[in-house]
């Protein structure tokens, strides 16, 4: 029995239900996903496939009869292994989509709002760049609404190493931008 | 440096269980230094939020693809149509369809008006979704020439702008079919019609069926194909 024919194997009670949270799920998440994707270097192209990726793994993790605990996180962990797999030169492209948002978003101000705003933006761009890979992905999934422990689970590390990341990422950033 | 400095941030985050939280709280409370640092890494937060926010913006791409929609559905209603002309064609002669209404027979290309009648099935759900798979292939290349025209807008050749009560200067075959059942409302853009060319063999069955979308506000060359 291929994966695309077990959700007609289920009964349709439960079918119907699976359909609606994997809906509901993608109302809430989609967006957040998206822009953790973005933060990570994909273009939005990319990004957009992954997150359409992890949705169906979603799908045929609940016709499955996966676990439905922790699936925010669940998600959030097939979205960046996926992100992971796309980006081999990963370090490198990181840099160029964070300019391009800021650029975007400055041009939506006022001119003088728009020039301390880039100005920070930019600072903050430069101290991103000079944290460690896991210190920028907690704070990415931070920045996303998740809680420690599922920052954890996404990362594969204990939930207070995410906890000493995040403090020292932090400060990090507060000292090199002098906010 | 106070001990409670390194934990600043998980308070903030309030990712500490109560009475550990608590503790800082009061902490804080009577400690200026850590005071002054909780509200700095908190506007820090409140910035790279920001920024996170700032990289992507969700906005023309988003519109673009909510106004491709309609087209879509424009195209499964085509396909309907050719499906719904080719099935009557190959069961009997359309002078023997109950739901055709036969004006009168001539040589081929015939002209054909949709109109608002009650004689013609819906179409199922299963059709609409084959439709909508096939609708690329068999509408985006631009089928060739006119004859067939949807309910609103309608009028071909020299009468225009008099919507579906035109007849056609030399009408064979008169098919009504209800607009409802072939475009759901909003899918067709305002002002557009659709013409189709129609040949029938001498046995009466449909030899070739053509249709293409067109704005019901230009004139339709007479030197199509």
């Amino acid at each position: 029995m291929s994966d695309e024919s077990l959700p007609l194997a289920l009964p349709l009670s439960r079918f119907t239900t699976d359909m609606c949270e994997a809906t509901n799920l993608y109302r809430e998440l989609q967006k957040p996903l998206l822009r953790y994707l973005v933060c990570l270097g994909l273009s939005r192209d990319e990004a957009q496939d992954v997150v359409q990726d992890a949705f169906l793994s979603l799908q045929r993790h609940l016709a499955a009869h996966g676990s439905k605990e922790s699936i925010r996180s669940w998600l959030y962990r097939v979205a960046h292994n996926q992100a992971r797999n796309r980006q081999k030169s990963y370090g490198r492209r990181f840099a160029a989509p964070l300019d391009a948002g800021v650029e975007s978003i400055a041009d939506q101000e006022t001119p003088e709002r728009a020039v301390l705003k880039k100005e920070k933006f930019e600072r903050l761009g430069k101290a991103i760049r000079l944290l460690t890979e896991s210190e920028r992905e907690c704070l990415f999934l931070r920045a996303g609404g998740l809680r420690y422990r599922e920052i954890g689970e996404v990362m594969g590390i204990a939930t207070s190493t995410v906890g000493d990341t995040v403090e020292r990422a932090i400060r990090k950033l507060a000292e090199q931008c002098n906010v | 440096m106070c001990d409670y400095s390194g934990r600043l941030v998980a308070w903030l985050d309030r990712e500490m269980q109560a009475d550990e939280a608590s503790e800082i709280e009061r902490h804080v409370a009577g400690c200026a230094e850590c005071r002054n640092c909780a509200a700095d890494l908190d506007r820090m937060s409140g910035v790279f939020e920001d920024y996170c926010e700032a990289l992507v913006v969700l906005t023309k791409e988003e519109r673009k693809a909510i106004r491709v929609v309609p087209i879509f559905w424009a195209a499964a209603a085509i396909v309907l149509a050719v499906m719904f002309a080719y099935s009557r064609g190959q069961v009997a002669s359309p002078m023997q369809q109950p739901s055709m209404t036969a004006v009168r027979k001539t040589d081929s290309p015939l002209s054909l008006t949709v109109k608002g009648a009650e004689n013609v099935r819906a179409p199922s759900k299963a059709d609409h979704h084959a439709a909508r798979r096939k609708a690329a292939g068999r509408t985006g290349k631009g089928a060739a020439s006119p004859g067939l025209c949807s309910g609103q807008g309608c009028a071909p050749r020299k009468v225009q702008g008099q919507g579906a009560n035109w007849v056609a200067e030399e009408p064979a075959i008169q098919i009504a079919i209800p607009a409802e059942a072939m475009f759901p409302p909003g899918a067709v853009p305002e002002g557009m019609s659709f013409v189709a060319d129609v040949s029938i063999g001498a046995d009466g069955r449909v030899e070739q069926l053509r249709l293409r979308p067109r704005p019901a506000r230009f004139e339709r060359s007479t030197d199509q194909p």
